[in-house]
């Protein structure tokens, strides 16, 4: 007997610097491209680190925004973009949009504004900032604005929980549609490169100067990217009554918090662990129905490290056969924005059957687990996890399955 | 099939703010009328002169954090940290600190602007000194998560744990977030907290955009913290109850973002979409709490809702920010104020039901009930 209650994807749409579209970013994966290169949208004059993955310029969102300019706006504007294409996937008609729900996860958003406010103040001395500018500092402003562009008249809502930012919306979104308080919710995450956030984690030794390598044994670091994902979100009755296409169901989110450091995680992946089993849990299988697990896999030492310490614990003696992969190391880390864009992929993975290589692993960390390494491999199962793990020790996965598996539940 | 949101029961308040320090403080001085809004000097980065503002005194960072940590901890955390101690304590709660996390306590935390002062360091150090001086500490402690994290380390919440960024409505949408939290079973108890501090230089900066306080409406700042738990749970430990939260309402956004609506119908959907699901007549609402402290397009709208729904019978009016300043993210200390104050007498005995009332710029409303239990 199927849940009508079941949460289900109707639409996607993303923006990264493998292109401007879904396809762009699946296209990219499946051929292992990598996209880092030496900044081009703000001077990088004394970072210690200087590449990173750009997305192409998104469309302006016209007078909303401050243009492209100052880039104080471009958060607001790959979200939008991406947004729009995922509407438009879930072909939902437009007047479902006065009612609709907008749920954003964003990390950085403000950061490029309050920079430009205070470059000015250098020549003309305290209160001489450009005030104008500073429009798009508050965090909500980017969701209103997304929101406005796109007509959307249901409930908004902000999250920030760092680089889970856009799961984490996901599963508020799947709140509010199973608690009934929307029929349909937009959700994702958007997030833009800044000196801000380029130079924090190089201050914080976290950044690779080479294109980064997660899950392999000498990687170094992060690489950054920027872009955005969103998801078009209603509970299975709702799709199935206007004959829409389902992409994926998410059966169930796991969040959890290690509780232990600002920004290491636990080395024994615990917490990572319970979030991934939780998922599970709620999803109703077990580890070895998983087919595949889109890993946080930023590339860092210790990020990485626990998270092969917390797929072990998870999947016990199928981790050794379950394919873990991690997008990061084609796009970069998204940071607000990864989580959802990841979970789009995840997606794309169960309705084509494959997942993509994790690019750059010359040598992998853990040789008993099984990275997808040097080609694609075809799922095996029509379930799939997604971890997205953040500042704070902040974990957050999603169970995914193929829409075949609804039927049956 | 539908998940219901049941009622769950308020068992302990943490509050900072320009009243004072915790909950006893906040209720006598509402209770007595007494502002905590005074006439400052602000440094030379505001445009404008000496302005009144309420601001936070007397309170003691380390009587809550323990020693050194607070140190690197921006002014939010510290605050955050001090009004969750505050309410895990009148809750009555035992075993809670960073020696015994629990993971079944959430957290769930809302503010409109987040670390404000080390933010605003670490940026301009990298303008006006280039990237190679940014300090590493400050980073991590600039991001909006990072009071809730430090909640978290302090009080051992191994939990789901949220933070809102959604300006005027962060407290309110984090209480939200954590009831859902406990509907869905992701947690037993969840800490749901919101606030903002005072930053001259931002503030004055947001005015011309509708965030920051108008020159009639003195800005605030202050932390508060409400601890959540089903009514069986608080029962089963014979906690004592505030009050029962039994139904959200929300609407709109009804227009841009960057103004305020030309009339009160989203505030007045969103009371009749909460009064609907608690199955309630507005004639009980016995108690209204609104924002009002001087800003004249959110004095016009609640007028309106009031006009338009209480026509016939007149609610007991709570408002807080006439006291404190306009806090940005004060919709908890908001809801906790409104909680004790039926506890502790701010109410007639008559006044069963309160309605907590929000509204921000673009017109998204959002109204609370609050059941004496």
């Amino acid at each position: 007997m199927v849940d009508p209650g079941v949460v289900v994807v109707t639409g996607i749409g993303a923006i990264t610097a493998l292109g401007p579209d879904v396809e762009a970013l699946w296209q990219g994966l499946m051929a292992g491209r990598r996209t880092f290169a030496e900044v081009r949208g703000f001077d990088v004059t004394g970072c210690r680190v200087t590449i990173a993955a750009e997305a192409p310029d998104p469309r302006p969102l016209g007078s909303a925004g401050a243009g492209a300019a100052d880039r104080s706006a471009r958060t607001a504007e790959l979200a939008a973009q991406a947004a729009e294409e995922a509407l438009r996937s879930s072909k939902l008609p437009d007047v479902e949009r006065a009612r609709m729900g907008l749920v954003l996860g964003t990390a950085g958003s403000g950061d490029a504004a309050l920079e430009a406010y205070l470059q000015p103040m250098q020549h003309r001395g305290p209160g001489g900032g450009e005030r104008r500018v500073l429009s798009s500092y508050p965090k909500r402003a980017t969701t209103d604005r997304v929101g406005e562009a796109l007509g959307l008249g249901g409930p908004r809502a902000t999250i920030n929980t760092a680089c889970s930012s856009g799961v984490v919306a996901i599963l508020h979104a799947m709140d509010l549609l199973q608690t009934g308080a929307c029929d349909v919710v937009l959700a994702g995450g958007a997030d833009q490169l800044t000196r801000y956030t380029l130079t924090g984690f190089a201050s914080l030794r976290a950044l690779d100067p080479d294109p980064c390598r997660p899950f392999d044994r000498n990687r170094r670091g992060m690489s950054l990217g920027e872009g955005a994902g969103f998801l078009v979100l209603e509970r299975l009755e709702t799709a199935v009554g206007r004959n829409a296409r389902v992409r994926a169901g998410i059966l169930g989110g796991g969040h959890t918090c290690d509780a232990g450091h600002l920004t290491a995680p636990d080395p024994a992946g615990r917490g990572a662990a319970r979030a991934m089993q939780v998922a599970m849990v709620r999803a109703g299988i077990a580890p070895q129905d998983v087919g595949f697990v889109n890993a946080h896999g930023t590339g860092t030492p210790h990020n990485d490290a626990a998270e092969i310490a917390a797929i072990r614990l998870a999947l016990g003696s199928h981790a050794l056969r379950c394919p873990v992969h991690s997008v990061k190391a084609s796009i970069g880390h998204c940071m607000g924005a990864a989580g959802a864009i990841e979970t789009i992929v995840s997606v794309l993975s169960l309705e084509r059957g494959q997942v993509p290589h994790t690019a750059g692993i010359d040598e992998p960390e853990a040789a008993d687990l099984a990275f997808v390494q040097g080609e694609p491999v075809s799922i095996r199962g029509t379930y799939g996890l997604t971890n997205s793990f953040g500042f704070g020790g902040n974990n957050a996965t999603l169970a995914l399955a193929h829409p075949s598996v609804l039927e049956c539940r | 099939m539908p998940v219901k949101l049941e009622p769950v029961v308020v068992t302990g308040v943490g509050a900072i703010c320009p009243l004072g320090v915790g909950v006893d403080a906040l209720v006598r001085a509402i209770a007595s009328q007494r502002s905590g809004v005074d006439v400052l000097e602000l440094d030379a980065t505001s445009r404008l002169g000496p302005r009144r503002a309420g601001r936070i005194r007397g309170y003691d960072v380390d009587a809550f954090v323990g020693p050194g940590r607070s140190r690197r901890m921006d002014r939010l955390s510290t605050l955050a940290v001090g009004a969750a101690w505050l309410a895990v304590r009148d809750a009555g709660l035992q075993n809670v600190g960073r020696h015994t996390p629990n993971p079944r306590v959430g957290l769930a935390f809302g503010s409109a602007y987040g670390c404000q002062s080390t933010e605003l360091r670490y940026a301009e150090k990298l303008v006006e000194h280039g990237a190679y001086f940014t300090n590493p500490i400050d980073f991590p402690d600039s991001i909006d998560g990072a009071p809730a994290a430090h909640v978290a380390m302090e009080l051992g919440i191994q939990g789901p744990s949220t933070t809102h960024a959604d300006a005027g409505l962060s407290g309110e949408l984090a209480l939200y977030h954590g009831w859902l939290d406990l509907a869905i079973g992701r947690a037993d108890r969840v800490l749901v907290g919101g606030g903002d501090v005072w930053n001259p230089l931002l503030y004055d900066a947001l005015e011309p955009f509708g965030h920051g306080p108008r020159p009639e409406a003195p800005p605030g700042e202050g932390v508060a913290f409400l601890v959540l738990e089903r009514a069986d749970d608080a029962a089963q430990r014979a906690a004592r109850t505030y009050a029962r939260i039994t139904a959200v309402g929300q609407a709109g956004p009804t227009c841009g973002h960057d103004r305020w609506p030309d009339d009160p119908g989203s505030s007045v959907a969103a009371l009749a979409q909460a009064l609907d699901r608690a199955q309630i007549r507005h004639s009980e609402v016995g108690a209204i709490s609104l924002l009002g402290a001087g800003d004249a397009e959110v004095e016009r709208l609640e007028a309106g809702l009031i006009d338009a729904v209480f026509s016939e019978h007149a609610p007991e009016r709570l408002a807080l920010y006439p006291l404190t300043g306009q806090i940005a993210g004060g919709g908890v200390l908001r809801i906790g104020a409104a909680c004790a104050g039926l506890h502790q007498g701010l109410f007639t005995a008559e006044t069963r039901l309160i309605a907590h009332h929000t509204v921000i710029s673009g017109g998204q409303s959002f109204v609370l009930l609050m059941e004496r239990p």
